[in-house]
């Protein structure tokens, strides 16, 4: 039996907006063992998002209690939430997220220093990650000056950089074509096979056959969940 | 006709930036405020003073003479153009304050059965003279207010050497007297000087010279005539010694109420432009800021077939918005602030009459300024979104040279030296990203700079020359001014008292210089050729010798002359030939000449004698000596330097208060216009600060990222902002030097090394202070909210 990396119990998550409250979770009870490939897939505002940040320590649940890689989050401080998300989580967004003043290499290298590393040694490493998602040739890139596909796999690369222990990917593909789409879910799933934990949040149905499991949220709640008994490759993949 | 749903818009677009609308409204408020408030308060001041002077029916020209008898008056009165003549007696005199304390001060003989018809007094409290009395006075309100006197109070006066009481009968303002002048260089509060009003015949009378006046003080009927009626008095009064005639404008009082006057109206009229300058690149900022935010909305709103024109006007309907709420305001609020200023300045001045005039034009004149400078201010941003193609507004928007893939050529440059960490090196490029928020960010940090600083040079240099003068320029402790001339061994022998360290005599009279039709009266002082009580500052020539002569600077240009060159000095007793050594630039010596100790006794007809002793005592000595000094026969006036220098800063405290205002408008424009900045720089980067977060950099880390970038930004305003602050204070003296102030102080420009300390540490204070808010908003983003949405 593979190790537990993310236990939530009982989570619940309600929005204030003046007078009115929008329940986005409702009862939440997740386990995700280590080097799980999990997909969540619900239609918008089922919550996907909401759930997707609560695990990253980007926001806190209204009740119910969050446990990740062994530390329980639910109470911690920004500060706090900070240094965990420093230590143990890589975040992809769907709009890439990077910085434009920053070319490819230094966009990861912003995430490497965080680790400690500094100038040679920290850029020896972010042109190492860049090969990793096939861009090497474009390290001095700015990213008004990459692809929509390529820009997503700087941000896997600065994901990564942070070494994390979980991968969170929110809508990856969301602003790609199918051919960049297919590429950066094929580093994705490469990253999960090598032993990384993914969880990744998409409106698309057919992404959820490369996953181990698959959870479906309705109005906050896991409506449904299964095991995908033989996930298939990412060229296999098609929408 | 505007679509209303794009005034909704604009409405709404003002509520989200609420904070940066107050403050832009702010700064265009203070820019119209300063501009109305202080030109209507000009206007009302001098207003004020030319009614009080009309009213009081100042002398056009007065005449001082050897004492002379009553009688002349009826035949001078029948000069042609003559409207008014008054006779007088004048005398300096002492005034006994306590056991340890004298003043000296000045007596005015004049009619006391009815008001003069020349120079008349308006009595404030008490009464006038009763016809006969001899023994009561009217005291000047300068003194009366220093003092704390009332009416019917007995004040002890020191004429001739004798101490005779005086009932004083009432408190008097006098228009020769708005400004008390105690002596050729000193102004004074009323607390080192005092002016009274006697009997004519009273005074006469102590002073055993019946029916005899000194000097006569007239109007006239045309003033375009003004110098021939001059010329026929001369030759009348010729026979009897004229002494002095002094015109209206040389008269002291009247000419150092120009000082504030003129200068500051001047600089009323340019230090707003400079505000509204501030405003229009705060407002610039600002709309180039909403423009970017607002791209996206731009290009769906080109998209869906709104004309540019209709776009275009929503944002430039913001910035006239904001000149016109922020005109308006400050146009309402000039009204009573303009009231408050006339009436702190007429109370210090002791203006009897006090005259508001609202001057509608000038409010109106600022209004359309502030407006016009607040469109022209949008104008550039409005262009540019009139250039944007809807699929360009609807990409995120990256500055040309990232688009270009250029890293700057200065960070390349310090890579080669050193490679700093991404952090530092993205707060260093974000300088470059938006070069027009760069720019606008540095040039609204260096114009609130030039604002302050050009205030406190201002300020500075009048503290500074005055400081000069009593701290390097005299060097002696205690003077002792004499009515007559004294023997020199007498004067040294002081220097035997207790406590006196040294005792130099000098000389300092009125003569009259003059050279190729050319003539000039002006303040003689004679000193040893080796003085160690006085430093000359020569802005050429050295000291004069024996038959040479050091003329003050303002005194070489209107003669002309220059050093070599050979000029005329007449007193009463004879008339000299001296040759020009120097000019001298020390600046309270305007209208002042140098000479030795021996060719002013050859002036003067007093060999192996002076009529002042200049003397340095130990310190603690000075009360004791400053006492003995009193109990000389003959002594007009004892003046010690550290109390000149601090009636001097007294005044300069009452004098710079258009100063102190511009500076708080202009601190408060600096806090508003670098607030604006500091935050637009923040805010406009929300969603990369978010994201920044979520990977887990430390709130500390960006909030020092931010702080770093802006401070940057705030190194080069400020560095800009002295150089600029420097040329505009410069500047702002100029003006003074070229107006009546030129006549009265030779002002140079200071600015203290702790003025521009405290300007800098402010501005960086500012900048710190201003993030402060923007950093609690980072703070508190939501984050997922944040980095999901379109950047």
């Amino acid at each position: 039996m593979l190790e537990e990396i993310i236990k939530l119990r009982g989570v619940t998550k309600v929005y204030r907006a003046g007078e009115v409250e929008v329940h986005a979770l409702r009862g939440i009870d997740l386990e995700v063992r280590r080097g799980e490939f999990i997909v969540v897939l619900g239609p918008s505002g089922s919550g996907k998002s909401t759930l997707l940040s609560i695990i990253g320590g980007v926001e806190r649940p209204t009740s119910g209690s969050v446990s990740v890689n062994g530390v329980d989050i639910t109470h911690l401080s920004d500060k706090e939430l900070t240094e965990f998300r420093r230590r143990n989580i890589g975040f992809v967004f769907q709009f890439f997220n990077l910085i434009p003043t920053l070319t490819a290499k230094e966009n990861i290298m912003l995430a490497l220093e965080l680790r400690g590393l500094r100038g040679r040694e920290a850029e020896g490493e972010a042109l190492k990650l860049l090969s990793e998602v096939g861009l090497e040739g474009k390290a001095d890139r700015f990213p008004s000056e990459l692809s929509g596909g390529e820009q997503q796999r700087v941000a896997i690369a600065r994901a990564l950089a942070k070494n994390p222990a979980l991968l969170l990917c929110d809508e990856p593909t969301g602003e790609l074509d199918i051919e960049s789409g297919r590429r950066v879910l094929a580093v994705i799933k490469r990253l999960n096979r090598e032993g990384r934990t993914v969880i990744l949040v998409t409106h698309n149905t057919a992404i959820g056959r490369l996953a181990t499991r698959v959870i479906r949220l309705r109005d906050g709640k896991i409506a449904e969940m299964w095991e995908v008994r033989e996930p298939i490759s990412v060229e296999e993949l098609s929408w | 006709m505007f679509p209303r749903i794009l005034a909704k818009k604009l409405w709404r677009d003002i509520q989200a930036y609420r904070a940066q609308f107050i403050a832009l409204c702010t700064i265009v408020a203070l820019g119209v405020l300063v501009y109305s408030s202080l030109v209507i308060a000009m206007e009302s001041l001098n207003r004020s003073y030319s009614y009080a002077y009309e009213e009081l029916r100042f002398a056009d020209f007065t005449i001082t003479l050897n004492p002379v008898h009553e009688d002349i008056i009826s035949q001078l009165k029948d000069i042609d153009n003559v409207k008014d003549i008054e006779g007088r007696l004048v005398v300096n005199i002492g005034v006994y304050i306590s056991e340890s304390r004298q003043i000296p001060g000045v007596a005015i003989g004049i009619n006391s059965s009815k008001h003069p018809t020349v120079n008349d007094i308006k009595v404030e409290r008490g009464r006038y003279f009763y016809p006969g009395e001899l023994n009561t006075c009217l005291v000047e309100r300068h003194f009366a207010s220093s003092y704390g006197y009332g009416a019917n109070r007995t004040i002890t006066l020191i004429i001739n050497g004798v101490k005779t009481n005086f009932t004083a009968v009432g408190i008097v303002a006098s228009p020769e007297y708005l400004v008390i002048m105690s002596g050729p260089l000193e102004i004074s509060s009323g607390y080192t000087f005092g002016v009274f009003f006697l009997p004519l015949k009273g005074l006469q009378n102590i002073l055993y010279m019946d029916s005899m006046i000194n000097e006569v003080s007239v109007r006239v009927k045309n003033r375009a005539k003004i110098e021939d009626t001059i010329n026929r008095f001369q030759e009348i009064l010729r026979p009897y010694g004229v002494i002095r005639i002094i015109r209206r404008e040389e008269q002291p009082s009247y000419r150092a109420l120009q000082w504030d006057l003129r200068g500051f109206s001047e600089i009323s009229r340019i230090f707003p432009a400079l505000v509204l300058a501030v405003s229009a690149i705060g407002i610039h900022t600002m709309l180039s800021r909403l423009i970017i935010s607002q791209r996206r909305e731009i290009g769906i709103l080109k998209a869906m077939g709104y004309s540019k024109t209709e776009i275009a006007t929503q944002y430039l309907l913001y910035s006239t918005l904001v000149g016109i709420i922020g005109s308006f305001i400050g146009g309402i609020l000039s009204i009573p602030l303009s009231r408050v200023i006339t009436m702190y300045y007429t109370e210090i001045l002791g203006i009897p009459f006090r005259l508001f005039y609202t001057n509608i034009y000038a409010i109106v004149e600022a209004v359309l300024a502030g407006i016009i400078f607040c469109i022209a201010g949008g104008l550039i941003p409005c262009f540019r979104v009139v250039q944007l193609s809807p699929s360009e507004a609807m990409r995120p928007y990256i500055s040309s040279s990232m688009m270009k893939g250029r890293i700057p050529l200065l960070e390349k440059l310090v890579n080669k030296i050193y490679c700093p960490p991404i952090r530092v090196r993205m707060s260093l490029r974000n300088l470059f990203r938006n070069r027009i928020r760069t720019f606008s960010t540095v040039a609204g940090v260096s114009l609130s700079i030039m604002l302050v600083l050009s205030m406190y040079g201002m300020m500075d240099s009048f503290y500074v020359i005055i400081g000069k003068q009593y701290g390097e320029y005299e060097r002696w402790d205690l003077r002792a001014q004499f009515s007559s001339m004294r023997s020199v061994e007498q004067l040294i022998s002081i220097a035997g008292w207790n406590g006196v360290e040294q005792a130099e005599p000098t000389i300092v009279e009125i003569v009259k210089v003059s050279r190729l039709g050319k003539e000039e009266y002006c303040t003689l002082f004679a000193f040893r050729y080796n003085t160690t009580m006085h430093t000359f500052s020569f802005s050429e020539g050295s000291k004069p010798r024996r038959g040479q002569l050091v003329i003050s600077i303002n005194l070489a240009k209107k003669l002309g002359v220059s050093v070599g060159d050979k000029i005329n000095v007449s007193t009463p007793f004879s008339r000299r030939t001296l040759g020009v050594s120097g000019i001298s630039d020390e600046p309270l010596a305007l209208s002042t000449c140098f000479v030795t100790l021996e060719t002013a006794q050859e002036l003067y007809r007093s060999e192996g004698k002076a009529n002042s002793v200049l003397l340095r005592v130990a310190s603690g000595k000075v009360a004791e000596v400053r006492r003995k000094l009193y109990s000389l026969q003959g002594v007009q006036r004892v003046d010690t330097r550290g109390e000149m220098l601090a009636e001097w800063n007294k005044l300069l405290d009452q004098f710079t208060v258009f100063s102190y205002v511009m500076l708080l408008m202009g601190l408060t424009i600096a806090f508003a216009l670098v607030f604006n900045t500091a935050t637009i720089n923040v805010l406009e980067r929300t969603w990369e600060t978010a994201t920044m977060r979520i990977i887990g950099i430390r709130m500390k880390t960006i909030a020092t990222m931010v702080i770093l970038e802006n401070l940057v930004m705030g190194i080069f305003g400020i560095a800009l902002g002295l150089v600029l602050g420097y040329i505009a204070a410069y500047y702002f003296i100029h003006i003074f030097t070229s107006s009546m102030v030129g006549e009265f102080l030779l002002l140079k420009l200071y600015i203290r090394f702790s003025s521009y300390i405290e300007v800098v540490a402010g501005t960086i204070a500012t900048v710190f202070l201003s993030q402060v808010l923007a950093i609690r908003f980072i703070s508190r983003l939501n984050l997922a909210e944040v980095v999901k949405s379109v950047p």
